[in-house]
């Protein structure tokens, strides 16, 4: 597998010299208003973990798009993916409007959307990815997709099919969501590197996890109304829906007279979660807030709030050699339990590592984000993030990484993923063995 | 005597060239008010390429979408989208003007699908790699300058009055990246060919000069080929236009978050 992704990587590199003259007078794809991005990832692991003698992961990946106007009140815009890894991540061929495989489909329709417009109303309908809020780091607002999770790290919103209807009016816009199809998030795989190490003195029996079906039942709803007054961008939304990080039901299991095992099914909670998020400027800053309160409404266990505040200052022209421009991004999240049901009979969300907790928004219970990108020309920057948890030992994830680009089709990223300090038991502490050095390659065409 | 009569006509003469410099400042500002009348279109959406030279001479090319609506209380909003290379593709920016030149502005950058607002110190950041500065793209806002008149001069061959524009107020001064632009007006057409911008220290930034000017239709005006040189770092983006298209009927609702932060055709 190594070796083919290799030959990819050079016969990418060989064609890239062609985009001048691609942009001059489209060919191939292009002709046809396709457009690709080939992308080939590799992830050098510095440990084995318990369960994963895999040090070194090579991912590929070729996404084609393209869009067509309709008529002048339609278009509709289609994103596909091939995609293969030697990591086990992909696995055959699979189509589901609701997508349950724990692995990714070698072939996948990452988007599908057909817009309708009519006046002040636009509608679409279709595979969508949505993104609300104004923070950077998290958004406590942004509900309606599930994650692909199987690389904790490297993760990507899954699409999602659904109808959007959006009503523009001046400065404010309205928009209403509806779900037919709960998509859970895709979860590390066991014995993946992502999954901590259960004591081995642990027993019990743990059960498949129980999606919603899809049924009226079933149905999620999100509404979200954004304005702008006086300079101050303001949304106010709701999301009636489900987790998409289950939660586990404990229950027990007879094996024997007078002998019970612990029994653990993952379910997902159904929730109702206001949210308000506002982002304005001030001089050289941006700043910008979010928060959202997650009401338990079936099937959980806590009642949470959730915030996360912070800004960005662009430093132009600072006194460094070769340095262009300096963005620095800082903010605080904070999570509060507003409501805890003791007599439930689901776990608390840290109370098992290794499932929900870990790659769930509890991550950011207490935690403060800092991020610095360094321009040093148009096509070379440096990022460096760091997210440092609060709330147990302060334990952190640092993330330096650098984007050059070789030409305007070719582009090289390369940086580390770092898991600092901490109890082996905290958030980041958890993943110490996950210390890696990633580099990823990428060609548009 | 003959010191009293020196003295007063020395104050005479301040009095003289003080009264001409007031007389100035309304004529400046009438013409930049007469130049904006004139030439603005109900709506207007150009395709434009983009040629950007470095100091090594390297060329890179992108290809951009310019959409403007002018509202019937004369402010604009201007959707700008890049549609090449790839990599930047569907990268756009939102401005609604305001009256004292406070804009709002979003960015939206489609790797992440989110449209951020930007501060207004990102107002003078460059646009992707360009010589244009956000705040160049956008138009000129009378209200947010204070202008004077430096006289006239012939610029190829055309007379032209020489206007120069500062920051109105100190925010202005705080928000903008130049201390002064000093802008080459036609006489015939009322229409800006040239300006130069001057950096917060004073030195000059960068020359944009307009070029193959095209009578569009009645008093308006538009330059099809756009050069923006800076002359500090002696790099180049030239702006030619691909397409244009006048009072299409462009609706508000263009100029939103939704549709900045759509991707696609």
């Amino acid at each position: 597998m190594r070796e083919r992704l290799a030959l990819v990587a050079a016969a990418l590199i060989s064609l890239a010299p062609g985009i001048a003259a691609a942009q001059d007078a489209p060919t191939g794809l292009a002709a046809l208003g396709i457009k690709g991005t080939a992308i080939l990832k590799n992830f050098s692991h510095f440990d084995t973990t318990h369960d994963d003698p895999q040090l070194i992961r090579d991912e590929g990946l070729v996404r084609l798009e393209i869009a067509r106007r309709l008529a002048p009140w339609s278009e509709v815009r289609l994103v596909g993916e091939v995609r293969k890894d030697d990591g086990d991540l992909t696995d055959g061929v699979t189509f589901q409007i609701q997508e349950k495989d724990p692995r990714r489909s070698v072939l996948d329709l990452k988007e599908a959307v057909l817009t309708l417009r009519g006046g002040p109303v636009d509608v679409t309908l279709g595979k969508q990815i949505f993104a609300w809020g104004t923070a950077d780091t998290f958004n406590p607002t942004d509900n309606l997709n599930a994650y692909d999770y199987l690389d904790v790290i490297d993760n990507e919103k899954l699409g999602l099919w659904s109808a959007a209807f959006r009503l523009t009016a001046g400065a404010t816009t309205a928009t209403f969501v509806v779900v037919p199809a709960f998509v859970p998030s895709r979860l590390p795989l066991p014995r993946s590197r992502w999954i901590p190490e259960i004591p081995r003195t642990f027993m019990g029996v743990a059960d498949d996890r129980q999606v919603p079906g899809v049924s009226a039942d079933n149905m999620q709803y999100a509404a979200r109304v954004r304005t702008t007054v006086r300079g101050v961008d303001v949304s106010a939304s709701y999301y009636d829906g489900f987790e998409h990080v289950p939660v586990l039901r404990v229950s027990s299991l007879a094996v024997a007279p007078g002998v019970t095992l612990p029994r653990f099914a993952p379910v997902f909670t159904r929730v109702k979660v206001p949210g308000l998020d506002v982002s304005t400027t001030y001089g050289k800053f941006e700043l910008h807030a979010e928060t959202a309160a997650r009401f338990v409404e079936s099937r959980g266990r806590d009642d949470r709030w959730q915030g996360i505040a912070g800004f960005n200052y662009t430093w132009d022209t600072p006194p460094l050699p070769g340095v262009e421009q300096v963005v620095f991004l800082a903010e605080y999240a904070r999570e509060i339990t507003l409501h805890s049901r003791s007599s439930s009979s689901f776990l608390p969300l840290d109370a098992v590592p290794g499932l929900g907790d870990l790659i769930s928004s509890t991550i950011f219970r207490e935690a403060l984000i800092g991020r610095a990108l360094v321009k040093l020309s148009e096509d070379t920057q440096v990022k460096l993030t760091a997210v440092l948890d609060l709330d147990s030992a302060p334990n952190a994830y640092v993330q330096p990484k650098v984007t050059h680009r070789i030409t305007d089709a070719f582009q090289v990223e390369g940086g580390l993923d770092l898991f600092a300090a901490g109890e082996p038991d905290s958030h980041w502490g958890r993943y110490r063995r996950n210390n890696r050095v990633f580099v990823f390659l990428k060609y548009f065409f | 005597m003959t010191a009293r009569l020196a003295a007063l006509a020395l104050v005479l003469l301040l009095a003289v060239l003080a009264g001409h410099a007031a007389a100035q400042a309304p004529a400046a500002l009438a013409i930049m008010q007469k130049q904006r009348e004139l030439h603005q279109a109900k709506d207007e959406e150009e395709t434009l390429a983009v040629k950007i030279v470095d100091k090594r001479g390297a060329v890179k090319q992108r290809r951009l979408v310019r959409s403007i609506l002018t509202a019937p209380d004369g402010l604009s909003k201007v959707l700008v989208r890049f549609v090449a290379p790839r990599d930047i593709a569907n990268t756009g920016l939102l401005i609604w003007e305001a009256r004292d030149g406070d804009d709002d502005q979003w960015l939206y950058l489609p790797g992440v699908k989110k449209v951020k607002r930007i501060a207004a110190s990102g107002k003078k950041n460059r646009f992707l790699g360009t010589d244009f500065a956000f705040e160049d793209l956008r138009p000129e806002a009378i209200a947010a300058n204070r202008y004077e008149s430096a006289g006239s001069e012939t610029l190829d061959g055309q007379d032209c009055w020489v206007i120069e524009a500062f920051p109105a107020t100190a925010r202005q001064a705080a928000d903008s990246g130049y201390s002064k632009r000093r802008l080459w007006v036609r006489k015939d057409i009322t229409q800006i060919v040239k300006r130069e911008y001057y950096d917060t220290k004073g030195r000059l930034e960068k020359v944009q000069t307009d070029r193959r000017l095209v009578n569009v239709r009645g008093p308006l005006w538009r330059a099809d080929e756009i050069e923006m040189h800076d002359v500090q770092s002696n790099g180049r983006t030239v702006l030619t236009l691909e397409k244009r298209a006048l009072d299409t009927g462009l609706k508000d609702s263009l100029f939103t978050e939704t549709e900045l932060a759509r991707e696609g055709t």
